[in-house]
This record gives structure tokens, C-alpha cells and sequence, in this order.
């Protein structure tokens, strides 16, 4: 029945799940998968359906592991497969959860549907209408990992393609946007460099013969041509056209064994003798150089090569040249060496610059690899200012002097503006605006020009003290006031809580999903119906049925919903889904109509061909 | 704020002030009405530079008193104090008006750090930037170039001398970028401008040894009036400045170096004799008539004065015999002679100055009197033989200064001539010292000159000792503590492992593998519970050396990387300056960094892990002196027979001065908070601990003492769980932490009414 997708070696850890290792083959198919032990006396055969399987998990360490759950954590019972490499395993791995993710797609909005007769065949999700569908592995994965992080859009999925209203394609083809915008593929984080020194290798030895391997990936490679820009640079100039690549790297490798083994002088001996050697054993002058420009970027408050500049105990002959405190044992030998710290150094500061080369691990070969680097370092160079680098330098000198603890607080903790209606809002704004008669009138609905009328009033009372033309009768001052007073606090109480209010939330949790799921597949009955028409073939009026099924379906549920409600909740409840069942109507009527043109077209023998006059109703939001 | 105490009215450029801060500057206010000298010691990450600078500030707005000198140990320390400074001098023109609250406060360095000309600028060292300088601004060379337009001159010192005195820089706060933007703007030569702004600043911010090193201070400091208050922050470590200020050593190859400079200056006078001998009698005039004459050379041309000797001696005429040049430097020429011949020693000798005066008077008869005066000889010499290039005659200064310490102190000093260094016995490296051993010496022209000397510091401990290091009386010595609304100091000492051994870097443990393997254990414990920054300091830098080479090696070193990223301290300024440069950006982006570092180093004298930079500072071992040193035994011995101070407490204070140096730079303020880790058992002796400033012993609780790094690692947990909770900033009712205006004011009403 199913064909077999994919065939594998792996290991079937027996039913405790913690081994020991049985090695076997594994086969998988779109609905089952199988085991064969290699020796058949250690264990039988296994044979199971992929329905009985929860959930699966995979291990992330040295060992390929992959454990198919028959519960929903990775302890319950189940299956634990070792394989040879992580190709393998993840091969199965996306398989596996190809399947489990149809799977719960199926189960999760329609629970009647993990009954045997369905589980036979859950996972072929076409419906005899759209047999012709043809879609690559990408773009069903695709959407499946979409359904599976949404959950509105699973169970409309369920309640829809499931239940063969529709087609596969005829859902998501009003969904291509959701799909091209993965947003996983979306403006991501970028990733840094890793922290571990690839660039420092270490030899292996097989320990028989005196042989060193050293084994270099592309990765190591780009490192060391960050680190070492010299490297970088003799690569450049002299491969392929002097020596081969193979051959830069040998020497690289000698010159690096030489110096990890601490053989200092013999490593000079042999860059005395060849100048390509020398470059790897001599000072970078590169990094030297930057080294230079960037020192006049640091912040002036760690800069310790200033003070070089200042004080006078530079000099020679000054000070105390060798006391208990002092250890310029290298300034004796005059040339630096290199050294660990060195690199260590220059390493972290690389990792810290961390600019991965985008496809590299496709890039097989080293030049690919510098030329790419030299590309991206020009790159670089272009886009630095200096300007903007000495804005930085004095501002970080700031923050190194502020004592913040010592300020005050900078401003009142403040609850951000959020306008959930935004047209709500502007509407009442304007409305203000156009209401407001200026500041004689204290009642008007802006509460702080009400205040600061008052101050005024209050100012002026101070400064010219009680005269009668300007003072108030107690009774309606007293007026104002309260309603002032309640004015204020009243809006104050529900200010910005007005837009949340709405009937919705005053309904009891499952109601309120209910609705929302009824509602929205309302809209997409609604929707896929509209487009239908006209009806100028078979499959769309086919089409046009089946989706008016559904909808009459949906009419009788929504009306139970209705009618089921509790006394308090109904009027609230009917008045949601008013617009639905309007909608609704409309659309019946127009298939009625529809319907009954066509019946006395087909009975005039006169070809269908007017243009549908109503348009797709407005849906209105809830 | 604004607040009064006693009577004077203070400007805080803050709305609240720390109770020890306002305490310190009531301390320091009676110290500057009784106009003596002062010892105070306060916490770290209490503010000491604002508080400082905003008392004297404030003091010189109500009282006619000289210029603030406020010396710092390093640039970037005076970068951030003028930064300071010129939010104070916002703050108080904001509230007095521009015109009541103007000052002039600027920061002075050498001409690499202050030059502007295009290609001056860009030379490497110093040395070489002071020579190009000269080459282009000495009299003679200017006055050649009037004649000959090809002769180069450095158009910014020309602007700026056409100028004469209207070249003044308008009141405000200058940092050294100020003041290149400044004279860049102006076309002026920023260093000269700031030369000779200094007798108008009420400011002056520059190095310890503008002030302390008699060779720079005789030309920058000397129009110092007396009224002047002198501070010296972060000043812990004076007592080392001083000495290394007044120590000269001579090696082999300054001595070839020197010869090479006669040689040179022979040819020179040669010359003159034969083209313009005229310019050469006009020295000897100038010389019969005495030293003090110098004063009449132009600006730019004096470079290097010399305060050290008493006025009565300026006045005096150079003695007959080094008059003449020739004479001068057949002078030298015996003196150079007669050191290399002592450098071939095969032993290690030691003397005094006057046992060296008697030996150098047999067998060169070179006598103390003219040795007295070989400094401004030379100098002299120098300018009359228009030697523009003078890095090349550094050498030659060097044997001169010796010669004038020799001739000048006859006591406080030691001659000692090593012919190894005692650690690497093989490698032949002999060098003359000329040791001083009395820190006093430096410092005494200073407390006698000035008014008002504040020396401050974070680490003063033990407080009492500092009078007698440097042999003054102050008016006021004090040390705060802390008030702290929370612990957010957690200090530390561990003694074992995680597998319970003691973990020590006493000479005998230090290169075991398993002190080693714990130290590692104890930091990768740490990076994974830490977060942000972490800082390690070590004993010396062959110790650290060491120390990462074999954790590079047992693979721990890279699982620290798993964590945090490594930077590490080298002997290299650059490639430090820029490794820490990448440790606080790698902090600020939130990938966390470890910092390794050298207890003594560059980085610990000045360099801040506050706040997120440094949540946590593991100090390896103690930092003791190489005890075994001949220069270091010179200065016990006498340490022992003038101030009686013994041996073993100098060698453990100066070991803990240091530690907690190291550790007290993981805060700032009381919003801060760091922990500290002593990891050598012989932190737990109480000798030890008890040096250890206050501030960090009232936080050292007992269970605390005596860990191991699991134990550790827990306390550790809990504190940087304990330390995200939020908690109250202004601490309540007496044990206030935070003092706002009006709990001053509060304050003031009820003193006066006790009064």
C-alpha cells in the first residue's frame, strides 16, 4: 500500500530504551515504519504504525539518537534508534515529523478523527477534487510548521481541509503571504563567530610512525586567515601561481608544529632558509598597523598608551631598572616572541569583530574562502567613519564618569500610549477639539485645560484678592467643582480602558473561542463562496455546493450557539453574531438566486454569462 | 545640590550626596582652613574625585586661595577628572551665572599627547615627537628660518608666538582633546598654550611627576604660587612614585650610548670653535655670572630645569674647572670611564654615595661639587651648541643626572652595581643603580612648597604609616568607611580546591600542577555562574605566563572559552590598550569576558571593572615583592634604621596595599556590586587580613574565610541572586545612604542648634 521513503542502518535500542545496541534496518514509509535486526536471534522484527507514535525527540550530543514516543515525553514508551551518523538519523528525523505534524494537525481539531478507520489513512491530505495538486516536500513543510505554531489557523484547517470542504490548495491559496513570509527565515539574529580557537590546531600523531596530521576545515582556515592576516595575505599572492595549496599549507603546518613544539630556534633557522616560511613566524605587520589605527579609537579612559606619552619614567636610565617589582626580563631580549597570550588576544578580539562568511560551509577549497574574506574586509573598510567613532569615544568616557546612583530620578515611571482603535481615538480628539468653546467654560471635556483655567483663576484671585465682580456665587462654584472633581476622576478611571471594553470580553472564556472559531470559519466559507462565482464550470459550481453545505451547517451550529446561551449572555451573544448570520443570508439568497436563474437559463438554452452584480459583502469584524 | 558646611557654600552636581562623601569634605575643609596637609583614606566607588573636586572648587570660589594641582598617575585618570570637572562647572554656572563661576581648568601632558602638527604628531615615541618638536620651535632654528625659507618651522608655534600674550584660552574646562581641538582651531600650538596658560588656571590636572620628578617639575610646576592646594589621588602608591622619581640606573648600553654622545658634542664644539667661538665665550660669561641667569632663555628652548638644588646654589657660579665645554666634556668623558670600569665587576657591590664620591675622587679626582652641577652643564651646553635632536642625547642626560643626585644627597641613597639579574644568573646584564631609598626626599619640596597637599586613595591602610614614609605632619588623617544600604560587597577568601588541598602561590606550591589545575578549576567554576565580566589578577607575569600556558595545555583554558572570552594583559601597551578595549565591548554586547592581569601592572593602577565590566575579581596569590632583590634589601635596611619599621610588616603591607587594590576596582557606587576572591591560604593568617583596608574587612564575615571553591561557588550563587533583587536606594532613618538637600539642611539646623 504505502511506498517505502526511506531506508536506513540503525540501531534499535531494545524496549528499555537504554540498549543493548541492536544493529538492524530501518525502513519508513509515509505511514509505518519497520525494523529488521541484522541477527534475528537477538530480536524480532518491528513493525509499527506511525499513529501509535506521540511525539518523537532527538539527541543533540555525540550519539545519533532519535527516541519515537509512544507518549508524550521522552520516557514514555517507545522506540530508541541509534544510527551511524547524523545524516542519517536527521533524514528520519524530518520524516518522522513531517508525519507526527500532519498527524496532530488531524487529531488536534477533531478529536473523533484518530478512530481506526481514519488512522489508516490520515495523512493524505487531498481530497478527490484536487487529486492534481502537486506540491514539493519545501512548501508542505512549510506548512506544516505554520499550522503547528498556529493554532487558530490548525483548526480551521482541521474543521475545513479535514472535513473535504475544501481542498489543500484551495486553503492556502489565499494564505501564499503567510507562507512566504517563514518566519523563521525573517530578519533573524545574526551569528557571531564561535569562541573555541579553531585556528589552533593541534597536531595528531598515529603513534606508531613519526607522522603529524594536521586536519584543517574550512572553518579553521577562515579563522586563520582572520587571526593571521599575513597568512592571509601570502595565500593571496602566492596561491595557485607560486605554489599549490596543498603545499602553502604543509609549510603552514610545519612552521605551527615548530612552534608548538617550542622549538624557537629551529623554527627561525628555517624561515632564515625560506621566505615563505618567514611569513609565518615573523610579526604580523598588518595587525601591527591596525593595531595602530585603532588605538586612536579606544576610549580615553582605558587608554594606557597615552600615559606611555606622559609620564618620564619611560625613559631609559630613569627610575629603578631591576627591584623586586619589575620583571622586564623580554624588554632585555629586545625582539618580541610570540606567544600564547598573543594569540589568545587576537583571537577573542577577531571573535568579538565576528563576521562569519555567509556560505561557507559550502565552500570546499581555501581560495574560495580568502578571496571571500578579502571581498568582506574591503567591505569593511568602506563602511567605518571617523566621525561616528569619536562621537562613541567621548561618549563612553561619559559613562565611565556619571555616578548615576547619585541622580536623581531621571522621570516619573510612565504607562506608554496605547491606542487599540486608533480611528476611536482621533475621532474623540477631534470631536474635543471642535466641542471646546476655549478656556471660559470649565465644563468642557478636557479636564487639564479645566485645571489650568482654574489655576489661573486661582493665580488671579491671589494677586488681586476678593473683588465681587470676579467672584463667584458659593453655589455654583460648588458646582463646578464637583463636577470638575468627578469629571476627572471619571475620565482618569476610564481613560484608555474604553477601547478594551467591548462585549466580547465580557463573555466566558470557551463561548468567547467558540465564537471567534465560528466566526472565522464564516468568513472563510464566506470567502472561498464568493469567489466561485460566477459559476462558469463544473468544478466550481461543485465547489459552490459543497461550500453552501457546509455554511447551512455552520447557520444551525451558530444558531444553537444562540440558543443555548444562558438568559445574561444571549443578547450580547446575538448581537455578535448578527453580521454573521446577515452575511450568511446573503449568501444563501444569492445562491438561490443563482441557482434559479441558471434552472430557467438552462432551460431557455441560453449561455450563463451575467456578470454578478453584488459585490463580496463587507465582513464585519468582530 | 548646593549645601553649606560651616559656613561655606558647596556645589554638588548631583541631587543626593553619600553621608561619607559629605563627611570627607568636612574633613577636608578644616584641613584647607588650617591650611596643613591631609591624609585621607575612602572607600572605592564612593565618588572621592567629585567630592574633591567639588569642596575645592567651592573653597576657591569663597576664599582667596592659589590653584587646584590635582595630580593623577596616569592620562586616562585625568581625562575622567576633567570630565568631572566640567559637569561640576556646568552645574555651578548654572547656579551662580556664567560670569560668577568662570574658571580655567586644563590638563597638561607631554607634546605626544598634546601635539597638532600633521606630521610631528604621527612619530611614534615621546622622545621622538619632543625632538621633532624642537626641530622645528628652538630660538636658533627659528631665527635661521627667517633668512631661509627652506629651514621647515612648525606654523602652530609660530601663530602662536605672533600672538605674544593675547594667545589666551577663554575660561572653561579643557581636556587634553579639548585642547588639541582647540589649538587646531585656532592654528596655536596646543602645548606651548597650555605652558603658559597654567600660571592662569585655577585648575592645573597633570601627572604625579610634573610635580614629584625634579627634572619636569623645575619647568612646569615652578610658577606655582605658594596658596596652591596640591592633590594626589589614587596616591597609594606614592611612596614607589617617589622613589623611582629621584632613581637612576646606568647599564652598558647607556654607557655607549653616552660615549657616543661626547664624541658627537666634541665634533659640535669643534665646529663652533672654528666658525663661531664668539657663541661659546658668551656660555662661559653667562656661567661665571651663575645658574640663575637660565631663566632669560627663551620658551621653547627650556626644556629641563633642575629644583632639586636650593636657590642659593642657582645663584652660584659653576665651578671653574667644567666652565669651558672641552673642559666639560673631558669631564664626563672621566666619569663615564671610571662607571664602566666599575660595571666589569664580577660580584655584587653596594655603597653609599659617599663612599662612591671618595673612590670616584682618587682615582679621576672628579669632585662632588662639580658633579653637583653637571645637570645644568649640560643642559647648557646643549642650547649654546643648538642640539635640536634630543632624544639622541638621552643617554648622556641620564649620566648626568646620576651625577648630580651623587653630588647632591649623601644620604637616602644606595649605589649598587648588579652584574646579573639574580633570576636568570647566565645571561650577563650588569647595570649601575643609584638607588634612593627615602621616598621623603622626592616628596619634602613639595609639602614645603605648597600650602595644602591632600594625598587619597582607596587603599591607605595602614593609615599611620604614610606620615612616616614620607616624613610629613598632617593636620588631618581619616579613614572612612562605608555606609552601604545593601552588601553589595562580597569579599572572599579561598584556601582549598574543590578537592580540599591548600591553594597557595607561596615559591614552593606555585608550579605543583594540582594548585595550578585548582586555580584553573576555581575560574571555569566561576565563568559559568558569573555573569558579564570577570577579572583575574596574578602575582607577576611570569607567574601568569606560566599559569595560562599550562591551562592552555590541561585543555581548561578552553573550556573557559566556552563561556567567556579570554583577554589577557601583556607587556605590550598597544596590544593591552586594545585588548581591553575588546573586554569592555565584549562585556556591553553581553558575551561576557574574562580579563587577566598583573597585580603591580599597568592595568591595575588605574584601569576601573566597575559595574558590569567586573562582577567579579579572583586574585591569585599574595603579591609580594621579589624579596630577594639587592635594591629592595638596600630599602628594608633602611626603612629599619630611620622609621623603624620592620621588614616583614613593609613586605606584607606593600603585598595587601596591592591586593586590595586589584579587587577595589570592581565598584563604583552603591548601585554597584562585585565580589572578591583572595585564592591563597595565606590570606586567612590574620597578619594578612588584618592589612587589608577596612572597607573590605567590615565585609569580610567569618563564614566567608577559610573556602573552598565549591563553597565558594555557592556563596557565590547566592549573592548574584541576592544582588538582582531590587532594592531600596536611599536606606532608612540613621543608617541613611543617600543624603538629599534637605536632609543636609536638616543636618545644619541641628548643629547649629546644639551650638
Amino acid at each position: 500500500m504505502d511506498s517505502t521513503v526511506l531506508t536506513v542502518k540503525a540501531k534499535y535500542m531494545g524496549p528499555s530504551k537504554k540498549g543493548p545496541a541492536m544493529p538492524g534496518i530501518l525502513t519508513m514509509s509515509e505511514t509505518r515504519f519497520k525494523w529488521v535486526p541484522a541477527d534475528a536471534s537477538v530480536s524480532g522484527p518491528l513493525d509499527v504504525e506511525f499513529s501509535v507514535i506521540k511525539a518523537h525527540f532527538f539527541s543533540k550530543g555525540k550519539k545519533a539518537l532519535l527516541n519515537l514516543s509512544k507518549g508524550a515525553d521522552a520516557k514514555a514508551e517507545g522506540f530508541v534508534f541509534e544510527y551511524d551518523d547524523f545524516k542519517d538519523r536527521d533524514a528520519c528525523r524530518d520524516h518522522v515529523a513531517k508525519i507526527l505534524g500532519k498527524q496532530n494537525s488531524a487529531g488536534g481539531g477533531v478529536p473523533a478523527a484518530a478512530t481506526a478507520g481514519q488512522a489508516a489513512k490520515p495523512n493524505v491530505p487531498m481530497t478527490p477534487g484536487a487529486q492534481s495538486d502537486q506540491f514539493d516536500l519545501a512548501e508542505m513543510e512549510r506548512r506544516l510548521k505554520l499550522l503547528q505554531t498556529d493554532s487558530e489557523l490548525q483548526k480551521l484547517h482541521s474543521q475545513l481541509v479535514m472535513g473535504q470542504v475544501l481542498s489543500e490548495a484551495e486553503f492556502w491559496s489565499a494564505r501564499k503571504h503567510m507562507l512566504d513570509e517563514d518566519p523563521t527565515r525573517g530578519p533573524k539574529q545574526k551569528t557571531g563567530l564561535k569562541t573555541a580557537m579553531l585556528a589552533d590546531v593541534r597536531p595528531l600523531t598515529d603513534g606508531r610512525t613519526n607522522k603529524v596530521t594536521f586536519n584543517l576545515t574550512p572553518e579553521i582556515i577562515h579563522q586563520i586567515f582572520t587571526e593571521k592576516p599575513a597568512v592571509h595575505r601570502a595565500f593571496l599572492l602566492n596561491v595557485p601561481t607560486k605554489m599549490s595549496d596543498v603545499d602553502f599549507w604543509t609549510k603552514y603546518c610545519r612552521a605551527e608544529y615548530l612552534y608548538r613544539t617550542k622549538n624557537q630556534a629551529a623554527a627561525a633557522a628555517e624561515a632564515a632558509d625560506d621566505e615563505d616560511l618567514a611569513v609565518f613566524t615573523a610579526e604580523d605587520d598588518i595587525i601591527q598597523s591596525e593595531a595602530r589605527r585603532k588605538i586612536r579609537k579606544v576610549d580615553p579612559s582605558l587608554d594606557m598608551a597615552a600615559d606611555v606619552g606622559d609620564d618620564y619614567t619611560h625613559l631609559p636610565g630613569h627610575g629603578i631598572y631591576r627591584d623586586g617589582t619589575k620583571e622586564d626580563v623580554e624588554y632585555n631580549t629586545g625582539a618580541k616572541v610570540r606567544s600564547i597570550m598573543n594569540d589568545i588576544n587576537r583571537h577573542a578580539a577577531v571573535v568579538l569583530e565576528g563576521r562569519p562568511l555567509d556560505g561557507l560551509s559550502g565552500a570546499e577549497d581555501t581560495a574560495t574562502v580568502a578571496h571571500a574574506l578579502a571581498l568582506a574586509q574591503q567591505a569593511q573598510a568602506v563602511s567605518e567613519k571617523a566621525e561616528d567613532a569619536e562621537q562613541k569615544r567621548l561618549e563612553r568616557l561619559r559613562s565611565m564618569t556619571v555616578n548615576e546612583d547619585l541622580m536623581g530620578p531621571q522621570e516619573a515611571p510612565h504607562v506608554p500610549l496605547c491606542i487599540q482603535d486608533p480611528r476611536k481615538y482621533f475621532d474623540s480628539q477631534a470631536a474635543g477639539v471642535a466641542g471646546d468653546a476655549g478656556p471660559a467654560a470649565p465644563t468642557s471635556s478636557d479636564p487639564a485645560e479645566a485645571l489650568d483655567f482654574f489655576h489661573e483663576q486661582m493665580a488671579a484671585w491671589k494677586k488681586n484678592g476678593l473683588q465681587d465682580s470676579s467672584f463667584m456665587a458659593p453655589a455654583v462654584a460648588l458646582k463646578v467643582m464637583t463636577d470638575l472633581t468627578r469629571e476627572i476622576s471619571g475620565t482618569k478611571f476610564t481613560l484608555g480602558r474604553t477601547a478594551e471594553k467591548n462585549v466580547l470580553d465580557s463573555l466566558p472564556k470557551p463561548v468567547k473561542d467558540d465564537l471567534l472559531q465560528q466566526s472565522a470559519v464564516v468568513h472563510e466559507l464566506l470567502r472561498h463562496f464568493w469567489v466561485c462565482y460566477p459559476l462558469t464550470s463544473k468544478i466550481l459550481l461543485e465547489k459552490a455546493n459543497r461550500l453552501k453545505e457546509a455554511m447551512s451547517q455552520i447557520y444551525t451550529r451558530l444558531q444553537n450557539t444562540k440558543e443555548s446561551a444562558s438568559a445574561e449572555l444571549r443578547h450580547q451573544i446575538s448581537q455578535l453574531v448578527q453580521p454573521m448570520f446577515q452575511a450568511l443570508d446573503a449568501a444563501f439568497t444569492h445562491y438561490e438566486e443563482d441557482t434559479q436563474r441558471r434552472a430557467t437559463k438552462t432551460a431557455q438554452k441560453q449561455a450563463p454569462g451575467q456578470v454578478n452584480g453584488s459585490n463580496v459583502p463587507k465582513l464585519v469584524a468582530v | 545640590m548646593k549645601f553649606k558646611i560651616e559656613g561655606l557654600t558647596v556645589y554638588f552636581p548631583y541631587e543626593f550626596i553619600y553621608p561619607e562623601q559629605y563627611q570627607y569634605m568636612v574633613e577636608l575643609k578644616r584641613a584647607l582652613d588650617a591650611k596643613g596637609h591631609c591624609l585621607l583614606e575612602m572607600p572605592t566607588g564612593t565618588g572621592k574625585t567629585i567630592t574633591l573636586l567639588s569642596l575645592i572648587t567651592s573653597y576657591q570660589l569663597a576664599n582667596p586661595v592659589g590653584k587646584l594641582v590635582y595630580c593623577t598617575r596616569t592620562v586616562h585618570e585625568m581625562e575622567k577628572v576633567l570630565d568631572e570637572l566640567r559637569r561640576l562647572h556646568a552645574y555651578q554656572e548654572k547656579e551662580i551665572g556664567k560670569e560668577a563661576a568662570k574658571i580655567l581648568a586644563l590638563g597638561l601632558s607631554s607634546r605626544k599627547n598634546m601635539c597638532v602638527h600633521p606630521e610631528i604628531s604621527g612619530e611614534g615615541s615621546r622622545e621622538s615627537v619632543d625632538a621633532g618638536c624642537r626641530k622645528l620651535t628652538a630660538s636658533w632654528v627659528r631665527i635661521a628660518a627667517v633668512d631661509n625659507p627652506n629651514i621647515k618651522t612648525c606654523d602652530f608655534f609660530e601663530n602662536y608666538e605672533k600672538k605674544g600674550a593675547d594667545a589666551l584660552l577663554p575660561p572653561g574646562v579643557y581636556t587634553l582633546h579639548d585642547m588639541r581641538s582647540f589649538g587646531r582651531e585656532k592654528g596655536w600650538c596646543p602645548y606651548f598654550l597650555a605652558r603658559h596658560m597654567i600660571q592662569f588656571a585655577n585648575v592645573v590636572v597633570y601627572n604625579y611627576q610634573y610635580l614629584l620628578d625634579p627634572k619636569v617639575s623645575g619647568i612646569i610646576s615652578r610658577e606655582m604660587e605658594k596658596e596652591c592646594i596640591v592633590v594626589f589621588d589614587e596616591a597609594h602608591n606614592i611612596d614607589n612614585v617617589c622613589i623611582e622619581a629621584l632613581s637612576v640606573n646606568i647599564r652598558q648600553q647607556t654607557l655607549e650610548g653616552a660615549t657616543r654622545n661626547l664624541g658627537k658634542i666634541s665634533q659640535v664644539i669643534e665646529k663652533f670653535k672654528a666658525t663661531d667661538a664668539n657663541r661659546l665665550r658668551e656660555e662661559y660669561n653667562r656661567l661665571v655670572e651663575g645658574l640663575a641667569q637660565r631663566g632669560n632663555l627663551p620658551v621653547a628652548d627650556n626644556w629641563l630645569a633642575n629644583p632639586v638644588l636650593p636657590d642659593d646654589i642657582l645663584r652660584e657660579a659653576v665651578p671653574g674647572n667644567i666652565r669651558r665645554a672641552e673642559h666639560f666634556v673631558a669631564f664626563l668623558k672621566r666619569l663615564v670611564q671610571y662607571i664602566k670600569g666599575r660595571l666589569l665587576t664580577e660580584v655584587v657591590e653596594s655603597e653609599g654615595p659617599l663612599s662612591f664620591l671618595n673612590s670616584l675622587n682618587k682615582e679621576c679626582s672628579i669632585d662632588q661639587k662639580a658633579l653637583k652641577f653637571c645637570y645644568d652643564r649640560l643642559q647648557s651646553l646643549l642650547t649654546t651648541l643648538e642640539i635640536t635632536d634630543t632624544d639622541e642625547f638621552l643617554y648622556i642626560q641620564s649620566i648626568c643626572d646620576f651625577a648630580t643626585l651623587v653630588g647632591t644627597y649623601q644620604r637616602g641613597f644606595a649605589i649598587i652595581i648588579e652584574p646579573y639579574d639574580d633570576r636568570m644568573p647566565n645571561i650577563p646584564d650588569p647595570v649601575l643603580q643609584l638607588s634612593c631609598l627615602d621616598a621623603s626626599l622626592a616628596i619634602r619640596p613639595v609639602f614645603e612648597r605648597f600650602q595644602s597637599v591632600v594625598i587619597t586613595s582607596g587603599t591607605l591602610s595602614p593609615i599611620d604609616l604614610y606620615p612616616r614614609l614620607l616624613n610629613f605632619n598632617p593636620v588631618i588623617f581619616k579613614s572612612f568607611t562605608m555606609t552601604l544600604t545593601r552588601d553589595c560587597l562580597c569579599p572572599m577568601i579561598l584556601t582549598r580546591g574543590s578537592d580540599q588541598l591548600p591553594v597557595s602561590t607561596k615559591f614552593d606550591m606555585r608550579s605543583d600542577p594540582g594548585v595550578v589545575r585548582n586555580y584553573g578549576r576555581l575560574l571555569l567554576e566561576m565563568v559559568a555562574a558569573v555573569p558579564d565580566g570577570v577579572v583575574c589578577f596574578f602575582v607577576s607575569y611570569s607567574y601568569m605566563d606560566g599559569i595560562i600556558n599550562s591551562w592552555n595545555e590541561m585543555g581548561i583554558l578552553q573550556e573557559v572559552m566556552q563561556h567567556k572570552l579570554v583577554f589577557i594583559e601583556t607587556q605590550d601597551v598597544v596590544e593591552t590598550t586594545l585588548a581591553l578595549d575588546n573586554y569592555r565591548r565584549a562585556c556591553d554586547c553581553g558575551r561576557g569576558a574574562v580579563f587577566f592581569s598583573v597585580a603591580r601592572g599597568k592595568v591595575a593602577e588605574g584601569i576601573d571593572f566597575d559595574r558590569h565590566y567586573g562582577r567579579l575579581v579572583i586574585m591569585y596569590g599574595i603579591p609580594f615583592q621579589y624579596t630577594l632583590s639587592r635594591i629592595l634589601r638596600a630599602r628594608l635596611e633602611y626603612l629599619r634604621e630611620t622609621f623603624q619599621i620592620k621588614e616583614g610588616d613593609f613586605l606584607t603591607f606593600d603585598a595587601v596595599r596591592q591586593a586590595a587594590q586589584c579587587v577595589g576596582r570592581v565598584i563604583r557606587s552603591k548601585a554597584d556590586y562585585g565580589m572578591m576572591i583572595f585564592a591563597d591560604k595565606r590570606y586567612n593568617r590574620h597578619d594578612k587580613r588584618s592589612k587589608l583596608p577596612g572597607w573590605i574587612q567590615t565585609h569580610l564575615r567569618d563564614a566567608h574565610l577559610n573556602l573552598s571553591t565549591d563553597m565558594s561557588l555557592h556563596i557565590a550563587r547566592e549573592f548574584l541572586r541576592k544582588m538582582a533583587q531590587p532594592y531600596d536606594k536611599k536606606g532608612q532613618g540613621t543608617n541613611a545612604t543617600l543624603l538629599s538637600q534637605a536632609d543636609l539642611e536638616k543636618m545644619e539646623q541641628m548643629e547649629n542648634m546644639q551650638a
